[in-house]
């Protein structure tokens, strides 16, 4: 199921070895909250302890993170949960000693589960998560959050009324590239962002085969409205988080177009989305996904006055001149109020002067995805937010901001959706804002 | 082409120039005053720029480009600082024993008349090349430049080969400069820079055999790196060149007649 790609996953040693080299501790901490639980503080108490998991949706993506479940030292998988016969089996084919349920509500009944992860169809999001939240359980629930900005908005007000931990599925908050990357930004290295360019594009129909044809819509749910809302909750919303991550800023108003214009075949969800955000600063972030051309995979271009970031691929670009090996070190060191040795002096360098726009690696170890895959591909931070979830729900304590991140991009993707059904712009509605960021 | 930034929260400019003298360079300031920081970052590139222009061997109207077009023919009369720039030479290359040679074949067949300031070759093969001492002198000026507009703390590094510290870095006591082995990577030292000036020079895989013993008129063959640290950047890129082609014995006695902080040879 796993999709590996160009390198190996940074491990979790690594994961920190790469973090450790752009800034102090507490820096980083500050600049991005959500990784409180990587701090050495409660290790100790981690090393000993396994979090019992519950996991409910063991369908593809389930399946791509129960097999990453068994590489995390501190989760125990206690637990199944499907309502389809055939995933549940292959899931227990992964953890043979779990329980096994085809009723949630029995699953979230079973005192020894501490947690839970749901990665069921997006219709089935907010009522286990609000009855896990309910029976006392820490909970994941993969993104997006939900099928309605209300249904968002309920299950915010549930974690932060429920004081447990909720975890939502933006892994690119722990892949050690977007962090690295989004630092330099706010750095000003890039000097002022001025526009961002996401997109994400796959050649092939999203359809999974189907046993029997009165299996369709449950296998294929991400194709019917009853169940999905296609292409803005499944890919814009990883992507439109990293445009406020990077922007530091909600946008205020969403314009935008969509279509069935390929795989006419008795789906409902668009196969061609264009959308346009605008931010209070006049910065636009626009979004396209289509899926019936691959060429140019995934990216969100963020394009400031001194420089260009491509995050998913893990490259940045300069303007005009890329500064000296070792001195963007030292400036790094600088800002994180770091005061050690950089080893750049040695005999004379001749830049080569053709390779002005040559292209810089964000991390050294660097892991990218082609974005083809619709399960989940190795290396890209999830690993590291669902160890952050079994430590979050060891210690019992929420980590700030991740779930404030997940909610403006999944009501984001929502409004987009809006946009495009109504055909008119659509400007942010009060009551869906949060205290966070601009909206604060 | 030429990047500058400023970043307010640690009060650091950073000004930053892609090909200049043969290589890049890069600078950091520390400031609360970024529009005193770039106005001084101005001043600096149009410095740097116009001594490329002075000293290019390369540039074919730069002043040292005629120098080596015609004095072979006729003496030719320069200008204020590029005499004294072959003023120093002159006496560089006696204080080395003849191992600083900006001709790298003999500086003797230099005629270098004070009546009228001009530079008269005996030999037509002959040309000066200022590269060995162009970024030290450039790191003068800009030393300069800054003392005159106040910037206390700065970092200034031409191609990782010549480096000037004015005062610390700014959470330090000193400017922290390490130097790699270039063949290996290995490590070899850290440097404490704290208003000196770091030259470097050696053997390297891209470079193997680039440095001329103008005794011998043969290339320098051994692995070896050689850095100097020293209060006058010129000085530190003088010796650097001497200490690569000089041997082992005749290094401290150069180096006694040279007010330097200290000196390294590595083997590669």
């Amino acid at each position: 199921m796993k999709e590996n790609e160009h390198s190996e996953g940074l491990s979790r040693r690594d994961f920190f070895k790469e973090l450790g080299m752009i800034g102090g501790g507490s820096a980083l901490l500050s600049a991005f909250p959500w990784l409180q639980s990587c701090s050495a503080g409660d290790k100790a108490q981690m090393a000993k302890e396994k979090v019992r998991i519950g996991f409910i949706g063991t369908g593809s993506r389930g399946q791509y993170h129960l097999n990453n479940l068994k590489t995390i030292p501190c989760a125990e998988v206690v637990a199944l949960c499907d309502n389809y016969a055939p995933h549940l089996e292959q899931a227990a084919a992964i953890f043979p000693k779990a329980k096994k349920y085809d009723d949630y509500r029995r699953l979230l009944e079973d005192k020894d589960v501490q947690a839970v992860m749901i990665a069921t169809p997006l219709y089935e999001h907010k009522h286990i998560t609000l009855d896990a939240l309910q029976a006392g359980k820490h909970t994941f629930c993969e993104k997006s959050m939900a099928m309605t900005c209300q249904d968002c908005l309920d299950m915010y007000n549930a974690f932060k009324q429920s004081g447990l931990v909720m975890f939502i599925g933006q892994q690119r908050l722990y892949d050690p590239k977007y962090i690295k990357a989004m630092e330099m930004i706010h750095a000003g290295m890039l000097g002022q962002i001025n526009s961002i360019r996401a997109y994400w594009f796959r050649n092939n129909d999203w359809r999974r085969p189907v046993p029997s044809p009165d299996l369709e819509r449950k296998i294929n749910w991400r194709l019917y409205k009853e169940y999905s809302c296609g292409l803005v909750t499944e890919l814009a919303t990883h992507q439109l988080q990293v445009g406020n991550w990077a922007l530091r800023m909600l946008p205020e108003k969403v314009s935008g177009m969509g279509d069935i214009i390929y795989w006419k075949d008795g789906r409902e969800v668009y196969d061609s989305i264009n959308l346009i955000y605008h931010y209070p600063n006049g910065v636009k972030m626009t979004y396209e996904s289509m899926i019936a051309n691959k060429f140019y995979g995934l990216e969100e271009e963020i394009l400031g006055s001194k420089g260009t970031m491509e995050p998913e691929k893990g490259r940045y670009y300069f303007e005009e001149v890329e500064p000296a090996p070792g001195i963007l070190q030292l400036i790094n060191q600088i800002e994180h109020k770091i005061f050690d040795n950089v080893s750049f002096a040695g005999p004379s360098w001749v830049p080569e002067t053709a390779s002005v726009n040559k292209a810089h690696y964000i991390v050294d170890n660097m892991t990218s995805i082609s974005g083809q895959s619709s399960v989940g591909a190795s290396g890209d931070g999830s690993i590291e937010l669902v160890t952050a979830f079994c430590e979050a729900s060891i210690m019992g304590k929420p980590v700030p901001d991740l779930v404030e991140e997940a909610y403006y991009s999944s009501v984001l993707g929502l409004l987009g959706l809006q946009a495009i059904d109504e055909g008119r712009v659509v400007t942010f509605p009060d009551e869906y804002k949060i205290p966070y960021l601009n909206f604060a | 082409m030429a990047y500058s930034n400023y970043y307010a929260a640690s009060g650091l400019f950073h000004g930053s120039m892609a090909s200049v003298m043969g290589t890049q360079f890069d600078i950091l300031m520390v400031g609360t005053d970024s529009v005193l920081l770039s106005r001084v970052w101005e001043a600096i590139e149009t410095e740097v720029k116009r001594l490329d222009k002075l000293l290019s061997r390369f540039d074919e109207v730069s002043e040292v480009s005629r120098v080596n077009r015609e004095a072979a023919h006729y003496p030719v009369a320069v200008s204020e600082e590029l005499w004294q720039i072959l003023q120093d030479c002159k006496r560089y290359h006696a204080l080395t024993d003849g191992l600083f040679d900006i001709t790298l074949q003999g500086f003797s067949q230099v005629l270098l008349s004070e009546k009228d300031r001009s530079v008269f070759f005996f030999s037509e093969s002959l040309h000066v090349d200022l590269g060995g001492i162009g970024k030290g002198y450039a790191l003068t000026r800009i030393r300069e430049l800054l003392e005159k507009n106040g910037v206390e703390k700065a970092l200034v590094n031409f191609g990782n080969s010549s480096v000037l510290a004015v005062g610390s870095h700014p959470l330090g006591d000193y400017w922290p400069v390490g130097v790699d082995n270039p063949f290996t990577k290995e490590h070899m030292a850290d440097l404490k820079l704290r208003d000196t000036s770091l030259s470097v020079s050696g053997n390297m895989p891209s470079h193997p055999r680039h440095i001329v013993n103008p005794l011998t008129g043969k290339f320098v063959e051994a692995k070896k790196m050689v850095s100097v640290v020293a209060k006058d950047p010129v000085v530190a890129e003088v010796l650097t060149t001497a200490f690569m082609v000089a041997d082992e014995e005749r290094i401290p006695i150069i180096a006694s007649r040279f007010d330097i902080v200290e000196k390294q040879v590595y083997k590669l």
